[in-house]
């Protein structure tokens, strides 16, 4: 440890080498670029948008869900690439996190758009060189080590819990299922043998084959995508619209306060289904798009409530009028301690929701919203299923990977959630 | 830091004053998604409809008008009670729910009375005998019930206790409709099938219904039986942890005593919560389920108007629905007031 | 050690707390937390606030450091007037004022290592970073008698002595002038709480530190404080230079000092002088506010309310009678003096 106070003495920040500039820039320039990409995916439909081709719900989809993002992304990848640039030595680190999450919101939206993240490889590979590595390797580790001992902590609650690992397997099965689908996969998602319909189960179709001869099992796993996609957008989106408008009406009060929780009152007078149907039918066209719209309308006023609810007790803790006392920003106070301090029970919201939102998504589809026909949707094809329901293969397996996929959520919510009862917990 | 202090009467005035900005805000909500984001002509208008017409048809509707005396107009009809055509149901909205609310009412109460009086008995059970073979079940059981998409169980049902009882020659169920109306001869009175048995002391009537009543109520019931075993257990395990009955305990009353007389009281609490905000998510099940069942009631009609773009029937159905949703909550709230003293101060 | 500049001086402070209650949340009433007070602080001093719990001493503190902005009057910092600074001036201003709170577990976020917390005040006033921060953070740690090894860990691995040594290292950190102690010792154990006011007087000579010392532990005050003021109810009752022991001279003065324990059991003096209950501050006493528990008090108590009169020496007193009642504590005193030396 006396090590590092040497180190110190050493390093000055002025004296800092080309390398740490280059990968200053070289993080900026990354940052850049997702902006720019983020703009480029939204602006071929900005034409037909205007000119009424395309309707409101498709533009307004690839804008929350692509554009936004990105360039959100984009300013932040810049920040730090600014912070680098001026040798901020607790700022290094960040490129590493940083373009983690970036990659897998390339991956997320999908396209040819994971290539990009050659460049943040490189970045982070710059990192390391000796030149570099010196400015902030020992204090990342000396940060490090506090934070593992932490995760360690809880993954050994976490193991202590047999149903919760239970949830974790199956959860990670149907990941695993959706990454690789297209590799093992015996049919297409669309493809149909016109000349084996309403088959049975057999060896050829081991969960049998629908109306039209579609393969049940090759669709159930091909449906896995979408449903989880659908499920993860609904929830992420929904979480951070209802984090930030919570927490700035728990820590603001007043006006603010009284707007945002009168609005979430109105929100929470509809059953959820319900105002997603009403929502999905003004929007007019059907489609999965739509769908994920009108949840993430439904499903942000639970965060926001959530959010204040708890903002509110932290806000009143000795330790951010201590923070406050040494001249600490609203901002920064909101987002080092009160934050972090809700983020546990958000988080066993957000895995519980997952199942509440592919059950929800499943419903709308089963009325009839939705993916157009012959898609591989769980909903769907129950939905297309009930017109055979003496064929009961049509019907049980989609509905049986809803209900797995629904319960594992549920059981790692649940199972978490108990593991951080305070009663239990060490402080 | 404020310190307030609110009498229960203050309370009940100042709970009621409040929902009336929510109820606004819902017929807001309705105008928004029926006239601002969607388009409320969809109905009148296709292809073969000349420039001219459609000017017509706007002029007639008020659509030319600013939004917020559109949004006067729409609440004016409203309070006046018009509520638009049901293209669907093919008559006025008012009497089309007239039509279709006391079988989704029905339904509601069977299944929520099959709910509350076998999941809170087991919620009870499953928390005192925490940790043994019966709680591990009892949680399966609620766990799935939770997780399972309810149209998935209908059909399953349908299929095993129609279809599947049927070829085995087993005496199966029917597969929907309130009652036979082939052989059971049935006038509506209240429509509430059960009720109108019970008043015309017609036997038949009511066996047959209650046949008619077994799988929809079985549905929508576990469901909620789920959610009330869930909630009973936990609330029941928080009030063992409690001191006064590790007092009572002491005291050397029998665990029978100790749970019946101390602890289940105040264990119901928020089950009764619950039990008000499944009433919502009973709607919600109602119209999964009902088509399945070909049960003509407003969950029915609601899917019906779906698939027909039918925007008042839409409209109408989700107002109707938030404005029971939100009184079942204000009572609920009114209950948990009396019963517990301290939400009062907040 | 003085040169009686006051750093601080506080005109007339109100701090009153809105009573809500009805259909529509009106405002019933007032909590009067601090009502009418004024005093000086001197450069390089400590005064000594004490009085019974809810007697607005801790509101004081935080009223002061405008952590909760006052109702009215003035507070001036080295001839500043902070009472209306927008809370961003504010902000730069608190570079020079620190406060230790009573609860130190619950003054340190659970989530934060004691590098992070400690080294907060530097980080977001743009003082040090990265490198900078942690060589800053292990220097204030050496002062309160922590070291380099105790930067990584969480504020739960600490005892209660070490946390609140933690606080004081944090309160430091930016080199402040004014340093509010709220209680510092009361959630310690006896043993812990020497060696932290200890501490605490160190660094005072150290860093040339002005302190104001609250506390509802009159010895404990009486070992810290170069001035003691004693508050009542929202108002200050007596002010003094002296040592409040020997020359309290105001009845609920001489009735706090007569009521610390002695560690004598041969001792039978006069314990429980005090009578009944803190009345509310909500509907406080008219005329003196001890009126109602004062065993000398007359007509004139109930009427009017007494001026801080000076007895001399800046010895400020809020009695009507000051200095002509006999207190009869003295007994008491020298009983305790008695096992003191006795030892």
């Amino acid at each position: 440890m006396g090590e590092l106070t040497q180190i110190e003495v050493e390093i000055v920040e002025e004296k800092a080498p080309q390398m740490v500039r280059f990968v200053g820039i070289f993080q900026s320039i990354i940052g850049l670029v997702a902006m720019g990409v983020g703009v480029l995916l939204l602006a071929p439909l900005v034409g037909p948008f205007i000119a009424g081709e395309i309707n409101f719900g498709s533009f307004a989809g690839i804008l929350i869900l692509n554009t936004m993002p990105m360039i959100l992304f984009g300013l932040w990848l810049f920040n730090i690439g600014r912070s680098v640039y001026k040798v901020f030595a607790h700022e290094f680190p960040w490129i590493i996190y940083a373009n983690i999450i970036y990659f897998g919101l390339l991956v997320w939206i999908g396209g040819s758009l994971p290539y990009l993240a050659i460049g943040s490889l490189v970045a982070i590979l710059l990192l390391f060189t000796p030149s570099v590595r010196s400015y902030w390797w020992k204090l990342f580790k000396e940060d490090l080590g506090p934070r593992m001992k932490e995760l360690r902590y809880s993954l050994y609650l976490i193991r202590r819990s047999p149903l919760v690992v239970v949830g974790v397997v199956i959860i990670l099965g149907y990941v695993f299922i959706a990454l690789t689908v297209n590799l093992w996969a015996p049919y297409g998602p669309t493809e149909r043998i016109w000349t084996e319909t309403l088959q049975a189960p057999s060896p050829t179709h081991i969960w049998g084959t629908d109306q039209n001869g579609g393969d049940i099992f090759s669709m159930v796993m091909w449906a896995t995508r979408i449903d989880l996609r659908i499920a993860l957008t609904v929830v992420s989106v929904a979480l951070i619209i209802g984090t930030f408008l919570g927490a700035a009406a728990g820590y603001f009060g007043g006006a603010v306060d009284e707007v945002v929780m009168r609005i979430t009152d109105v929100f929470f007078a509809f059953p959820g289904l319900i105002l997603a149907m009403a929502i999905v039918s003004a929007l007019g066209e059907r489609n999965l798009d739509n769908i994920a719209i009108a949840l993430m309308v439904v499903w942000w006023p639970t965060y926001a409530r959530l959010v204040r609810g708890q903002v509110l007790i932290e806000r009143e803790r000795l330790y951010v009028e201590a923070a406050r006392s040494v001249g600490a920003s609203d901002f920064r106070i909101l987002l080092t301690h009160i934050l972090p301090n809700t983020v546990q029970p958000v988080i066993v919201q957000a895995t519980l929701d997952l199942g509440g939102v592919l059950l929800t998504a499943a419903g709308l589809s089963f009325i009839g919203f939705g993916a157009e026909a012959g898609t591989a949707e769980w909903g769907l094809m129950i939905a297309t299923g009930q017109d055979h329901f003496t064929f009961y293969w049509l019907v049980f397996y989609p509905g049986i990977a809803i209900l797995l996929c629904a319960l594992a959520f549920n059981l790692v919510g649940d199972g978490v959630r108990d593991i951080l009862d305070p009663k239990l917990r060490r402080r | 830091m404020k310190w307030s202090t609110m009498r229960l009467r203050d309370y009940v005035i100042r709970r009621i004053f409040l929902s009336i900005p929510v109820i606004i805000g819902v017929l807001a909500i309705t105008f928004v998604l029926a006239y601002v984001v969607g388009n409320p002509l969809a109905l009148y208008v296709d292809e073969r409809t000349t420039p001219d017409a459609y000017a017509a048809i706007r002029l007639e509707h008020g659509l030319d008008e600013p939004i917020y005396v559109q949004f006067f107009l729409y609440l004016r009809n409203l309070f006046a009670g018009d509520w638009g055509y049901s293209n669907t149901a093919r008559m006025d909205v008012i009497p089309t729910i007239q039509r279709y609310f006391p079988a989704t009412i029905e339904l509601a109460i069977v299944s929520m009375i099959i709910a509350v009086v076998i999941g809170i008995p087991l919620g009870i059970i499953s928390a005192t005998k925490k940790d043994k073979l019966t709680d591990h079940v009892t949680r399966v059981i609620a766990l799935a019930g939770v997780s399972m998409p309810i149209f998935w169980f209908a059909l399953m049902l349908k299929y095993l206790f129609y279809f599947q009882f049927f070829m085995w020659g087993l005496p199966f169920l029917p597969e929907g409709g309130r009652y036979s109306f082939i052989y059971v001869d049935y006038t509506p009175i209240t429509n509430f099938v059960l009720l109108d048995a019970v008043l015309t002391l017609n036997g038949v009537l009511f066996f047959d219904a209650l046949i008619h009543f077994v799988m929809p109520a079985m549905c929508l019931g576990y469901i909620f039986l789920a959610i009330i075993t869930r909630m009973m257990r936990s609330s029941m395990l928080e009030v063992l942890k409690e001191d006064y009955i590790t007092l009572a305990r002491s005291k050397g009353l029998t665990e029978r005593v100790v749970i019946y007389r101390h602890a289940l009281r105040n264990a119901m609490i928020p089950t009764v919560t619950v039990i008000g905000l499944a009433f919502g998510g009973l709607i919600t099940g109602a119209v999964l389920t009902e088509t399945i069942f070909s049960w003509p009631g407003l969950g029915r009609w609601a899917v019906a108007a779906i698939l027909t773009s039918d925007i008042p029937s839409i409209n109408a159905f989700t107002i109707l629905v938030a404005i029971i949703f939100v009184s079942a909550n204000l009572i609920v709230d009114l209950i948990y007031a009396t019963l517990d003293p301290r939400i009062r101060y907040g | 050690m003085t040169d009686n500049v006051p750093l601080v001086q506080v005109k007339n402070l109100k701090k009153y707390f809105p009573l809500t209650g009805g259909v529509f949340r009106k405002v019933l009433g007032y909590v009067r937390a601090v009502d009418d007070i004024s005093f000086d602080i001197v450069k390089g001093e400590t005064l000594g606030l004490v009085g019974e719990s809810g007697c607005g001493k801790t509101t004081t503190g935080r009223t002061l450091l405008r952590l909760i902005p006052p109702t009215s009057g003035t507070m001036i910092f080295e001839g500043q007037d902070i009472s209306e600074l927008k809370s961003k001036e504010m902000r730069f201003l608190r570079r020079n004022m620190g406060i230790v709170f009573q609860d130190p577990m619950a003054s340190l976020d659970p989530r934060l290592t004691i590098k992070n917390a400690v080294g907060e005040p530097l980080l977001v006033n743009g003082i040090a970073r990265g490198y900078g921060l942690r060589q800053k953070v292990i220097e204030l740690l050496n002062k309160v008698g922590l070291n380099e090894d105790h930067l990584n860990r969480f504020p739960h691995e600490f005892s209660g002595g070490q946390r609140q040594r933690i606080c004081i290292a944090r309160a430091l950190a930016l080199n402040p002038k004014l340093v509010v102690m709220d209680e510092p010792t009361s959630s310690t154990d006896v043993s812990v709480q020497a060696q932290t006011l200890n501490l605490m007087k160190d660094l005072q000579k150290e860093f040339d530190l002005t302190y104001l010392f609250i506390s509802h532990n009159l010895s404990v005050v009486k070992h810290m404080s170069d001035r003691v003021a004693v508050m009542y109810l929202g108002k200050i009752m007596e002010m003094t230079p002296r040592d409040i022991f020997q020359e309290a001279m105001h009845p609920y003065s001489a009735a706090l000092v007569s009521s610390v324990p002695v560690p004598n059991p041969e001792f039978r003096g006069r314990a429980a002088i005090l009578s009944g209950e803190v009345p509310s501050p909500i509907n406080p006493p008219t005329g003196c506010r001890f009126h109602p528990r004062c065993r000398f008090a007359k007509e004139v108590c109930k009427d009017e309310v007494p001026d801080l009169r000076d007895m001399g020496d800046g010895h400020l007193v809020a009695c009507h009678f000051a200095g002509e009642l006999d207190l009869d504590y003295k007994a008491q005193i020298e009983a305790q003096e008695a096992t003191i030396t006795g030892r």
